[in-house]
């Protein structure tokens, strides 16, 4: 944590005093102005996550947090901060928690055009689902802003409770329940849902409702510019992707990271497209990764995973939360990323004892990582590249249909 | 959309399938259960499950079953000889639903994943009563789960296709 309040320290009174201290500090006294963020850029904190969580003895490890500000569309004072929302190159869309708004910014309900209902959605995700209404909302990013952004708010009272169809696994419907207090997705994809929403009424995705939830919900169809979107990809400039950009860390862990999100590729001096290549994905957002001479078809680069989850049967899971690997020693490993463009890298890893890392108060693991059981190879298999791949690089998310150096979207670039 | 069962009285199904097709279409359990249930609740989770098509393979000690749902996902049963369904896999835009295809272990799962904390994009659980694991990558879902218990002798699970 020390490293955090230091640098939070520096910018707060960077405008009064100078910026130094520890052995490093200048001999004479000189201002220093900390530079003004870019417009296209939002900063980024790897820590234990909101504060109620923390207080409870329920903090996260390995999530990317930003803050976002919410605003009634047209009004540029009825704002809502919203710290701690996850920042998720494995997801398309903004949903925030209902439960972070102060009484007095009320977000209107958007409304399926053909029976005027109020439009809901259901999120499903691995382990749950989350539910409440669609919301418009202006939404400021840094410096850059999104008007009448469709916002996923995530149990509202108005929503009711969930339809039948809605309902898979555990409800992750509160901040306790989903570790954040909401989630910003800014992957490949535009739309949450996308065309499939768009021509078919699908269960488990949007629903009109007549007061409330449950069994006043149909399943609707939802045109693609009303769909619950990635906002980075409707901003009026550097829109054609971004670069999530998080500082190295050390194997052992440590207590809390920075980094940035910069919107746009090669469309500023801040975001060039250097030392990188990008690697195109299919229509799931999945490219190939080949381990232990295996191709895994469907393994994908998601900031929104905290670990590595892949599968070795020489790894040792931990006894007390197989979820994760446990190995006596911290294992270097390696595995070869390969885009359906053919272009493929090696990607050295490592692999440490979950039991330690999470004995720590840290928040960041380089070395987390689980396993999964999806098939050995092909179509099915994933090799999930979580938080621990994004440590020390630049991670390019450059959207569908989008061009960035010579390539088109949906690529990934590292 | 027609219906799974309109799509089996065709003449396009494996004979060797027919006979329990019979016993499905005239009042099988009320039970909707597909992991651990008998095959004949593969055609009722067909149903369930909105499918359009089903189509029978023969594997390497065992039957696998798949139908085709929803936005081109698909939805794969394993059935043992012993006629039980000891695994299921999915994958597709959109999940099904996983009430119908993991049936009598589907509690087992919401509890586990009740005391997940960390990835909602991963979701592995492995215990004496349910192997299963769910990933979702950017656009829609891949799982697989199986009954230790109902693996018939021989078969790796991770193998199955």
């Amino acid at each position: 944590m020390k490293r955090l309040c230091l640098a939070l320290a520096c910018v707060a009174s960077a405008v009064l005093a100078a910026c130094g201290g520890g052995s490093a500090a200048p001999a004479t006294t000189s201002v220093v102005v900390a530079p003004t963020p870019a417009a296209n850029t939002m900063p980024i904190v790897v820590d234990q996550g909101p504060a109620d969580l923390v207080q409870a003895g329920l903090p996260v490890v390995n999530t990317p947090f930003v803050s976002v500000t919410l605003c009634v569309p047209g009004s540029a004072t009825v704002c809502q901060t919203i710290d701690h929302v996850a920042l998720d190159t494995g997801s398309s869309g903004l949903r925030v928690m209902a439960s972070a708004f102060d009484p007095g910014v009320v977000l209107p309900v958007a409304s399926d055009p053909a029976s005027n209902l109020a439009l809901r959605e259901c999120a499903q995700f691995a382990d749950g689902f989350a539910w409440g209404s669609v919301v418009a909302a202006d939404v400021q990013l840094g410096g850059a802003t999104v008007a009448s952004l469709p916002v996923h708010l995530i149990g509202d009272a108005d929503s009711g409770t969930a339809p039948d169809s809605c309902v898979s696994g555990p409800d992750e419907s509160t901040v306790f329940s989903f570790g954040a207090n909401g989630v910003l997705g800014v992957g490949n994809f535009v739309q949450d849902c996308g065309d499939a929403c768009a021509t078919g009424a699908i269960p488990g995705t949007y629903y009109a409702c007549d007061a409330g939830g449950g069994v006043a919900c149909t399943s609707v169809t939802v045109a693609t510019g009303q769909q619950v979107s990635n906002p980075v990809a409707l901003l009026a400039g550097d829109n054609n992707g971004l670069v999530m950009t998080l500082a190295s860390a050390p194997v052992q862990g440590e207590a809390s990271a920075t980094g940035t999100m910069t919107f746009g590729i090669g469309t500023e001096t801040n975001n060039t497209f250097v030392a990188a290549r990008f690697y195109t994905l299919d229509d799931a957002g999945t490219l190939v990764t080949i381990f232990d001479g295996l191709a895994q078809s469907g393994s994908f680069i998601d900031s929104g995973s905290n670990a590595l989850y892949f599968s070795d049967a020489a790894l040792t899971t931990c006894s007390d939360a197989s979820v994760f690997y446990c190995p006596s020693q911290t294992q270097p490993m390696s595995a070869v990323i390969q885009g359906l463009n053919g272009i493929s890298a090696s990607v050295d890893f490592v692999v440490s004892n979950a039991d330690q890392l999470l004995s720590t108060a840290d928040a960041v693991m380089p070395g987390l990582a689980g396993p999964d059981v999806t098939p050995a190879s092909g179509a099915s298999a994933a090799f999930d590249w979580g938080l621990p791949f994004f440590f020390g690089r630049n991670v390019y998310v450059l959207f569908e249909g989008r061009v960035a150096s010579g390539s088109t979207g949906p690529a990934v670039g590292f | 959309m027609k219906s799974l069962k309109s799509l089996l009285s065709c003449s396009g199904l494996q004979r060797a399938v027919a006979p329990l097709l019979v016993s499905c279409l005239c009042g099988a359990p009320a039970s909707r259960a597909a992991l651990g249930a008998r095959t004949e609740s593969v055609v009722r989770d067909g149903d369930a499950l909105h499918g359009t098509a089903l189509t029978v393979t023969a594997g390497a000690g065992y039957e696998r079953h798949e139908i085709t749902i929803a936005q081109g996902g698909r939805v794969r049963e394993y059935v043992s000889p012993a006629g039980i369904v000891f695994a299921v896999a999915w994958s597709g835009p959109v999940a099904p639903d996983l009430k119908t295809l993991l049936g009598s272990s589907y509690d087992a799962y919401v509890a586990a994943a009740r005391n997940h904390r960390g990835s909602h994009h991963v979701f592995s659980m492995s215990t004496d009563a349910l192997v299963l694991s769910i990933a979702q990558p950017p656009r829609g879902f891949v799982g697989m789960a199986h009954v230790p218990a109902l693996l018939p002798a021989g078969t790796d699970p991770r193998a199955l296709r």
